[in-house]
Order: C-alpha cells, then structure tokens, then sequence
C-alpha cells in the first residue's frame, strides 16, 4: 500500500471511486487488514479510510456505525454476551462491528444478534444510501458488489430472553468451535451459530422443536473438531430448553 | 480529502510530549514508535493481534499497535512503558516478580495500567477479561496475577491517602 485516502463526506468517497471501481479496499480498525497485510495477501495499493466519514461512528439507541468498535456495544445485553468473545478485549477496541460482519474470516459473530434482531443495514452504493433488511442482504456472508461500504446497522436494542454460549478447543480467547445464541423474538424462535459451519449459520422457528431446529443446521469437520462433536454440542445446547423458558 | 502517499509526516503525543515524525504511509505504530522514534519499550512478536506485547494506549485505551496504522495517532496521545514513571502498577511487578524472560511484560503492564485505571477494583473476572488479551510464553502467570493483587493495594493505599 502506497496510498490511504481519509474521505471527509460520502460526495468525496463518491468521487474517489470513480478511480477505484473494482475492489477498492475500505480500512476502519484494521484488525484484520493488517494481519493479511503482513502476509502479503491484500493487493491493493490504495486503502480507503472510512473512520471519518460523518455517521460510521454513530452509536445511539436505534442505530449502531459500522466503524464502532465491538467493546462499545454492551445494550442489549446478547451483544455483549456475543460481543466479549471476538478476538480478545485489546483488539476489540479498535475492531468494528462493520469490520466482523464483512470479514474475511468465517465466523463473523457479531451479526448473530443483528439478525437476531431482525436489524436494518444501510449501504452505500454508487453515490446513495439503501437501507434494507439485513438478512435480505446477509447469505453466509454479506453481498455487497464492488464499492459498496455498510455504513449503519438500525435496530431496536429492547431486550429479549435469550440463552448464548460458547465453546472453543482450549482457551477462552480462541475462534469458536460453536458460539450459539437462541432469541424469543415476535417472530418465533431465532437459533443462529457460528463455528459449527464454514459460515454462520441461523434459522426461525415457530416452535420450539428440537429435531427441527437440529435437523436446519450442517456442522463441519476441520482441524478444531469432528461435525459429530459440534452436533453433540448443538443438541446440549437445545436440551437446555427455549430462551424463554425460565432457567 | 486528506490523502496521504508514499512517505508522510506526522505528528502525535508520545508520553507527554509532541513529536514530529517522517515514516511510510503503510507502517504500523508499533513500527514507528520502535524504529523511526526508537523507544524500544513495546515489542514485536506475532504481529498478527495475538500476544499483546505490543500494547500501546491511545486515548488511554489498550490497543494492539502491530494491527494499527501509524497514521491512525495523527494528533492522538499515544503511551507507552517509557511513559510511565514509577506507576503502581510497575512497582508491583518488580514487587511480585510479574515476569520471567521479560518480552510480554511491558505489554502486560499497558493493559493493567488501562485496566486499573477504569477498574481501581478490578474482579477476578474483569482481570481475566482484559489480561486475556496477552500472552506470556513463559507462563509466568501466577506472577502477573501477584502483581495486579499488589498494584490494587497500592491504588488503594494511594487513594486513602
């Protein structure tokens, strides 16, 4: 990378990509970045800082910035419960939460509470602002074309019963062999996971029947554990009863 | 639009004081503090977020500088272990011997001091929250988790005074 341009407002992001149409590559907490920089894995040699652009910071009660760090998100409380097992504390200071959704690396935990709460995302996109619902936008990851930059999340933050866990091979501090996290929403039933696939994987349900919800998901063999040892833990996990069944 | 190439100059708050700095555009913190202004306090190690022994402040926050641009501290107050002068925390690592070889230490007291400074009081849990973020190959844990004991008492004793 020999260049980084810092847009002040998206008329000059609009106009900057009219020299980077293809992939221009959009640099906030560069947690990710960085690492596959060292590597030699990103191409591009001029990143774009979006840090500054008005609104990616935002944080209010119906909207969340896509450049606001993980840490900062602690309302409602499935947020933080999925939220604190990203990467560790230090780094989730300067990780974004648009920075997970769009990464590179399968689990992309944090957009398990977003759909959980059936959040709206807007996106910028050849000089205009679309907002929509995200899990129109979010399959396995989020499709976005070439230039498109998520710019807030909207969601209402009230809280729902809930039950979250988390397992990893060893340490807490470690890629999840399985994050689950089921919500009693208006809708039904929400059962999303990380880990257990090679993407997230989420589902509704109008009930809460085990079997089905099991039978929604396909767990994974890799090297941090057999698709049989995810499935024993995705069935404790429903054993323990719908999220709002009372502990 | 701000634009930045090839080579920039730059200038942040490095423990207390304004320094003016030239270095290229794709470095990160972690390398400009060590290698273009030569405080050697913070390591290198992974260079992948992992370790923690890189741990700068920003702000006052705990931020991993190996995952950072330089650039990101354009008019920020960045900290490091050269920054601190006779901390509590500090006293307690010498106190306690909270470390073996060395190389994580000065990461881990960034953290601790940040931490300590946020929690005075800090639980077990909330220690295992934000220590968690660093790694010391020697596994001298029970030293570290001494010495974060002993730097609460000192806090405590210090604001009791």
């Amino acid at each position: 990378m020999n260049k980084l341009y810092r847009p002040q407002t998206f008329e000059e992001l609009t106009e900057l990509l009219k020299d980077y149409p293809d992939k221009p590559l959009f640099y906030s907490g560069g947690t990710e970045i960085m690492a596959d920089y060292r590597l030699r894995k990103i191409k591009q040699a001029a990143w774009i800082d979006i840090k500054q652009l008005p609104g990616m910071i935002e944080l209010s009660d119906d909207t969340i910035g896509a450049c606001v760090p993980l840490n900062e998100l602690i309302s409602p409380r499935m947020f933080y419960d999925v939220g604190q097992f990203v990467a560790d504390r230090t780094v989730r200071n300067h990780l974004t939460i648009g920075g997970n959704v769009c990464g590179k690396l399968p689990f992309r935990e944090a957009v398990l509470p977003l759909l959980a709460m059936e959040a709206e995302v807007t996106i910028f996109s050849e000089g205009e602002m679309i907002r929509q619902r995200l899990e129109d936008r979010f399959d396995k990851f989020l499709r976005l074309e070439p230039g498109e930059l998520v710019y807030q999340f909207h969601l209402d933050r009230s809280e729902r019963p809930y039950r979250h866990n988390r397992y990893t091979t060893s340490s807490v501090v470690d890629y999840p062999l399985m994050t689950y996290l089921a919500v009693k929403a208006d809708r039904g039933y929400f059962v999303g996971l990380s880990g257990y696939g090679s993407v997230p994987q989420y589902g509704w349900f109008d009930e809460w029947k085990q079997d089905d919800i099991f039978n929604h998901f396909q767990a994974v063999t890799n090297d941090r554990g057999s698709s049989a040892y995810r499935e024993k833990l995705l069935r404790i996990e429903l054993a323990k009863g719908a999220p709002d069944e009372a502990v | 639009m701000k634009q930045y190439e090839d080579h920039v100059q730059m200038e942040f708050r490095l423990n207390g004081e304004t320094v003016f700095v030239r270095f290229d555009v794709d470095e990160t913190l972690l390398h400009v503090v060590r290698n273009r202004i030569g405080l050697k306090g913070q390591k290198g190690s992974c260079l992948n977020g992992d370790c923690g022994a890189c741990t700068m402040l920003l702000d006052g926050v705990p931020v991993k500088s190996c995952l950072m641009l330089a650039l990101d501290v354009e008019g920020r107050d960045v900290t490091t272990i050269e920054g601190l002068k006779d901390t509590p925390v500090q006293q307690a690592f010498i106190e306690k011997q909270g470390f073996q070889c060395g190389y994580c230490t000065a990461g881990f007291i960034m953290n601790a001091q940040a931490m300590l400074e946020t929690h005075p009081e800090a639980d077990e849990a909330i220690t295992n929250n934000w220590l968690a973020s660093n790694i010391c190959r020697c596994t001298g844990y029970e030293g570290i988790t001494e010495a974060i004991k002993r730097a609460k008492e000192l806090i405590a004793d210090e604001m009791g005074k």
